[in-house]
């Protein structure tokens, strides 16, 4: 089969279609295969790079050299997407001023399939500037990989590109790589509770959220719970008055039996149009989120971030009315606010 | 533990033979000397080019001595100890392990074992833990479907199967495997050893590891001719261009080398042993291109086409 191009040079094909189209099924396989590989192969090494990154001051460098270097551009181009400030160092430009751009508490994320270029040239001056050093490597006995404090293998059976000319499997591992880490930060930096305290642990909020809830809850009179058969005009006043922002609605034996709150009201309002005269039990929530007076605050804090609410009923075992805890009574005004987007924001 | 297993080009070795048909130790000693400096290591008594199953076992114990001799920086010898039968290779087995064990310290050794040749699948676990209590040395597979299926006519299997290969790289004495079949059996393999990224999978095929490289190496017998394109392709190939110098001209030296172990292959692939002896011999640098099956030896046609080529590419 032959064709002609606009210059009317002819253009033979030497290969039959089929030929060229199993070459490229297995380049695909091998680079996929050599993905797959990697999924065993991420363990507690990877946890442990991911809370090295997630708990530095610094950021993260990341190096490379040739294809590596491309690799480690689209690595910090991606974790900078995610939230974690990245840059990309030139190994060689590196050593010719550009290691002024380390500062403690960086860490370096060195790529390198052979684990012998001269990325390796950098970091005993990088270790001495206070930065850690995580090797991604297909090569567990290399220069590199005996230098790094975390090696991250991404090593692969065998590479679809003939000759050497370029890497091709290994690269695609270290992308993928990079991604796993990138998307596991993008997990951690999610808000949570027990990493709060452990990060901050002598901070007055990781102090205050190792408390049980019952030593913060709001309790007494000013608890703002009202009869299920109260009308809807009264019960407003008294939620009014509480600032809390939520009626705790209850039986004749103190048991919760529902909530009102203000995203209720709302929703009446717009039901019902006049909604004075209506019974709470008609228009609250029934079954609502709730928590025993043991409960940490660090637990009830990502219950609310959970289920996006801010505030919590406490009940003893038979499901009686203790008291109620405020977002703010954890955290204090003002400090705080959820990860998760707003939706009425653009 | 058993001692990792080499990286890089290994030279699957032709036996030079003397005019009795017997291993010509000069020869093979001038063939590794020849070898040595760009050599991972070098495979001895092989059942392919290094005819071995047509020795007795003093011969191939003959010429596992001559590599171990061949200086002190003489590279690690990976040593063909398969037989006909199980009870030759445990024979062979016991015979290195007696004289590597009562020898001179020498350089690294490791066994290799194409044990479909006379054993089934069944039980092949089995059969390599038991070989494997003989000895502390590295064990390599070898996976070489047209070579059992040319020693070896009966028998139903011809590749090791993937779960019996799992079971048997349990055991951590199995370093390696040398490969001959096509991709996606390779892509098997591959998956099935994930959890040892220590194992070597070393390409037996040269045409497979001119395409898509396996990253342990290649088991090659062309280098017995071609030594330096081989391993500067290999080199290139298991550096995988990020670690090279992008010296101008490179890749079309590459390329060029490619081309010429490409073209060398299409001429010997057919009949290994005998292309390459005579074309060791057409140079000079063993006496003899003899072979141990005379069935072998190559036609006048064949010598004629062999000695154009070397010509073309400059060997002669």
């Amino acid at each position: 089969m032959s064709r002609r191009t606009k210059t009317g040079d002819k253009v033979t094909s030497p290969k039959k279609p089929q030929t060229t189209i199993r070459e490229a099924q297995e380049v695909l396989r091998i680079e996929a295969e050599g993905i797959l590989a990697l999924v065993d192969r991420v363990g507690q090494t990877f946890v442990e790079a991911v809370d090295l990154i997630y708990a530095s001051s610094g950021r993260v460098i990341v190096t490379g050299i040739g294809k590596s270097g491309l690799v480690a551009r689209k690595i910090a181009a991606t974790l900078n997407s995610t939230g974690t400030p990245a840059l990309f160092l030139h190994p060689v430009e590196a050593l010719h001023g550009d290691l002024g751009m380390v500062i403690y508490g960086d860490i370096l994320l060195a790529l390198s399939h052979s684990g012998e270029t001269e990325v390796n040239d950098i970091i005993p001056t990088v270790r001495g500037l206070g930065a850690q050093v995580i090797a991604m490597t297909g090569n567990l006995d290399s220069t590199l990989a005996r230098q790094a404090d975390l090696v991250l293998d991404v090593g692969v059976a065998r590479e679809a590109c003939p000759l050497g000319l370029a890497p091709t499997a290994s690269t695609t591992a270290q992308t993928a790589m990079g991604d796993a880490l990138a998307v596991a930060l993008i997990h951690r930096r999610q808000f949570n509770s027990d990493d709060f305290k452990r990060f901050h642990p002598g901070g007055s909020l990781g102090e205050r959220l190792s408390l049980a809830v019952r030593e913060v809850m709001t309790t007494g009179e000013r608890v703002p719970s009202v009869p299920g058969g109260m009308r809807l005009g009264e019960a407003l006043e008294i939620m009014s008055r509480s600032r809390l922002g939520v009626l705790l609605v209850v039986d004749e034996r103190g048991v919760l039996t529902g909530v009102f709150t203000d995203g209720d009201l709302r929703r009446s309002l717009m039901r019902h149009g006049d909604v004075q005269d209506l019974p709470l039990e008609e228009v609250m929530t029934r079954q609502p989120k709730k928590i025993g007076q043991e409960t940490t605050a660090a637990e009830a804090l990502e219950l609310m971030q959970q289920h996006e609410i801010t505030t919590l009923p406490i009940v003893d075992e038979a499901g009686r009315l203790l008291g109620v805890v405020h977002l703010h009574a954890l955290l204090g005004k003002g400090k705080f606010r959820f990860n998760a987007p707003d939706p009425k924001r653009p | 533990m058993t001692p990792s297993l080499p990286r890089g080009l290994v030279v699957n070795l032709v036996t030079p033979l003397t005019e009795a048909a017997r291993p010509d130790r000069q020869a093979f000693t001038t063939l590794i000397q020849r070898l040595k400096d760009r050599a991972s290591a070098v495979l001895v008594g092989s059942l392919s080019v290094g005819e071995g199953l047509h020795f007795s076992l003093p011969d191939r114990l003959e010429l596992l001595a001559t590599a171990l001799s061949a200086g002190r920086d003489a590279p690690p010898v990976l040593f063909e100890v398969t037989g006909r039968t199980e009870e030759e290779t445990v024979g062979l087995l016991e015979a290195a392990e007696g004289f590597l064990t009562a020898g001179e310290p020498s350089p690294p050794v490791g066994y290799l074992l194409t044990c479909l040749v006379y054993h089934s699948n069944r039980h092949l676990p089995r059969h390599l833990a038991e070989l494997g209590r003989l000895t502390a040395r590295p064990l390599v597979l070898g996976n070489h479907p047209d070579l059992v299926r040319h020693v070896s006519k009966a028998v139903k299997h011809k590749n090791i199967r993937t779960s019996v290969l799992k079971k048997i790289a349990a055991n951590p004495q199995v370093a390696g495997l040398e490969f001959h079949g096509d991709i996606s059996r390779a892509v098997h393999y591959q998956r099935a050893l994930v959890g040892r990224p220590d194992f070597r999978f070393y390409d037996g095929d040269e045409a497979h590891f001119l395409d898509q490289p396996s990253s342990s190496g290649l088991i090659s017998c062309g280098a017995n001719l071609a030594v330096q394109a081989w391993m500067d392709i290999v080199h290139s190939s298991l550096d995988i261009a990020e670690g090279v110098q992008m010296v101008p001209g490179r890749l079309s030296e590459i390329w060029r080398k490619a081309r010429l172990v490409r073209q060398l292959l299409s001429i010997y692939q057919d009949k290994p042993a005998a292309f390459l002896k005579a074309a060791l011999a057409m140079t000079g640098v063993i006496p003899s291109a003899r072979t141990a099956d005379p069935g072998e030896a190559l036609s006048e046609e064949e010598t004629g086409a062999l000695e154009m080529e070397l010509r073309a590419c400059q060997f002669i």
